[in-house]
């Protein structure tokens, strides 16, 4: 299996004041799916940010490091190059155009894909997401939760992308609405063989679905390995699935703790 | 009848110069304060070309194409440094260009009052258009065109991928950007649109009226109706226009011609009172300035 995706070193501040990540390294193989957890605040949506590209607005910039997709360096570029290099981000929110119709919001993306790979696309997402199928003509905005999340991840598939970069799956969703959209997500990746990265609190979500998982904390990666490797790991289980006795700590903090009761 | 054709053909130059301020303020979300002086500059731009030309069918395609190129440039060469600088900034800038431009028409133009129609060899005449209401040939083409810009527009808007693309970059230009869209292209189209839009208006006064600063003045106007109207909505704009082009010709009929620069800031003063994001606009549109 080839990497696909290498991120090293990677720094990024706000404001050119607030360091954001200091160092990310991490990689994904082709035609994985791979997750990143941590707490609030640890850097998991600015990595996938600095992925897919900042615009002057964020007022953020990559300082340090580089993002190799399939052998190209993308950190630094704009996001619309990124796009049509094919990498496409559902952002965790203000994921839609709320103005514009369900098949407005699919018609709008400018990406590798000519016309009619784009109408192929876009077949394919009303066929796995039905319901979108129904509400062509209706604003976006006035989309349910859930269906936003549809729209949302139908409209990176249209952008045709290699790999799909997903902030926040299951956030403010009901749990028959994330489990509808995981099994449509998981047939839509075999139908279009796509890599994804997804960053998800939701450390069962992200087990269910990933492969590979990496753990961040205070901008940088301190963890990674398989799913079922972090998923068996006491001190993960412990900071994000809730189950040890610990309590919902962060990683840092229970490896540091366990280091001292070992010497103890 | 002659003060409804008068309210028809103000409003006319209104709507047709404050679209400008319309579509760059809905789809990169900068008030421009240089429109005025953009608008004036197509017009300096058709006496430049009227002078290596009598024909009209050139010189007005010409200038019309070079104030498009114009508009572009103005974005790629000095906008573009605004993007991620406060609104402020950006609106500063506008003032600024605005002031250096008025100084530039004068050191290459002269501050003369000068007729483009003349070398061009058009001579306005009168048309009756209602019973009783006669107005200017030239002021019926500048009608017409006013109908065909807003027609065109809406449809571009409405239908063509690049009016999506406008309107998406509009609404979220973070998203328009992860969608593969580049901003920097959409925001250059959209002051191409708007300097041609104003140009043309300013075109069409100067070929009936005669061309100096005082330009400005009415392009200055135009803003308001485009904040009553709503600045980030098209509709609002003709109506906004229709509006204060009504008030300002009913005042100078019935309480003082004086009036005329006046009537325009009032109705804007009382509409930012009552009502700042305007009659069609959308509040959270002006909560973002």
């Amino acid at each position: 299996m080839s990497t696909l995706l290498t991120v090293e070193n990677l720094h990024v501040s706000y404001q050119r004041a607030i360091t954001a990540l200091t160092g990310v390294s991490l990689s994904v193989d082709s035609g994985q799916i791979v997750a990143i957890l941590g707490a609030n605040g640890a850097g998991k949506t600015t990595t996938l940010r600095a992925i897919s590209g900042f615009i002057g607005l964020d007022n953020a910039r990559v300082t340090q490091g580089s993002i190799r997709f399939d052998g190209t360096e993308l950190a630094r570029r704009p996001p619309y190059q990124i796009t049509r290099q094919g990498i496409a981000l559902v952002p965790e929110r203000d994921k839609v155009f709320p103005n514009l119709s369900v098949h407005e919001n699919l018609e709008v993306v400018s990406s590798r894909s000519d016309g009619a790979e784009r109408a192929r696309l876009q077949d394919l997402v009303y066929t796995h997401f039905p319901r979108l199928g129904a509400l062509k003509k209706r604003e976006a905005g006035l989309l349910s939760g859930g269906e936003r999340q549809m729209l949302a991840l139908g409209s990176a598939i249209v952008c045709a992308p290699r790999l799909m970069l997903i902030d926040e799956l299951s956030l403010g969703l009901a749990p028959v609405i994330v489990e509808e959209i995981v099994e449509h997500l998981k047939s839509i990746r075999t139908d279009l063989g796509l890599t994804i990265l997804l960053v998800e609190q939701s450390a069962a979500v992200a087990f269910r679905l990933a492969e590979r998982a990496f753990v961040m904390e205070h901008g940088g990666v301190v963890l990674s390995g398989s799913s079922a490797e972090l998923e068996s790991n006491d001190a993960v289980r412990n900071a994000y699935l809730g189950t040890g006795s610990e309590g919902r700590r962060s990683y840092r903090d229970l490896a540091m703790a366990r280091d001292k009761e070992l010497k103890a | 009848m002659q003060l409804v054709a008068n309210i028809i053909v103000l409003s006319a130059i209104y709507a047709l110069i404050s679209c400008g301020y319309v579509l760059i303020y809905r789809v990169s979300r900068v008030l421009n304060l240089a429109h005025g002086e953009l608008m004036m500059v197509g017009a300096y731009l058709l006496l430049m070309t009227a002078s290596f030309t009598s024909n009209p069918m050139v010189a007005i395609p010409v200038a019309a194409i070079l104030s498009l190129t114009m508009g572009a440039l103005v974005y790629l060469l000095l906008m573009r440094r605004m993007t991620g600088e406060s609104v402020l900034a950006a609106i500063l800038t506008t003032i600024a260009l605005g002031i250096l431009l008025r100084g530039l028409i004068v050191i290459f133009f002269s501050a003369a009052h000068q007729y483009p129609a003349v070398p061009l060899g058009i001579h306005s005449s009168s048309v009756q258009v209602l019973p009783g209401a006669r107005i200017s040939s030239l002021s019926l083409i500048l009608v017409i065109v006013t109908a065909l810009v807003y027609a065109s527009l809406f449809a571009f808007l409405r239908l063509s991928r690049w009016g999506l693309r406008m309107r998406a970059a509009g609404q979220n230009p973070l998203l328009a950007a992860q969608r593969g869209i580049n901003l920097h292209g959409i925001y250059a189209m959209v002051w191409a649109i708007a300097m041609f839009t104003g140009s043309v208006a300013g075109m069409l006064i100067s070929l009936d009226a005669g061309l100096d600063q005082t330009l400005i003045m009415i392009g200055l106007k135009a803003f308001p109706a485009a904040l009553v109207g709503g600045l980030d909505s098209l509709l609002g704009a003709l109506i906004g226009s229709l509006i204060v082009a009504a008030a300002e010709v009913l005042l100078i009929q019935y309480v003082n011609p004086l009036l005329a620069d006046v009537v325009p800031f009032l109705i804007l003063i009382v509409m930012l009172v009552v009502r700042p994001w305007g009659l069609f606009g959308t509040r959270e549109a002006l909560d973002r300035v």
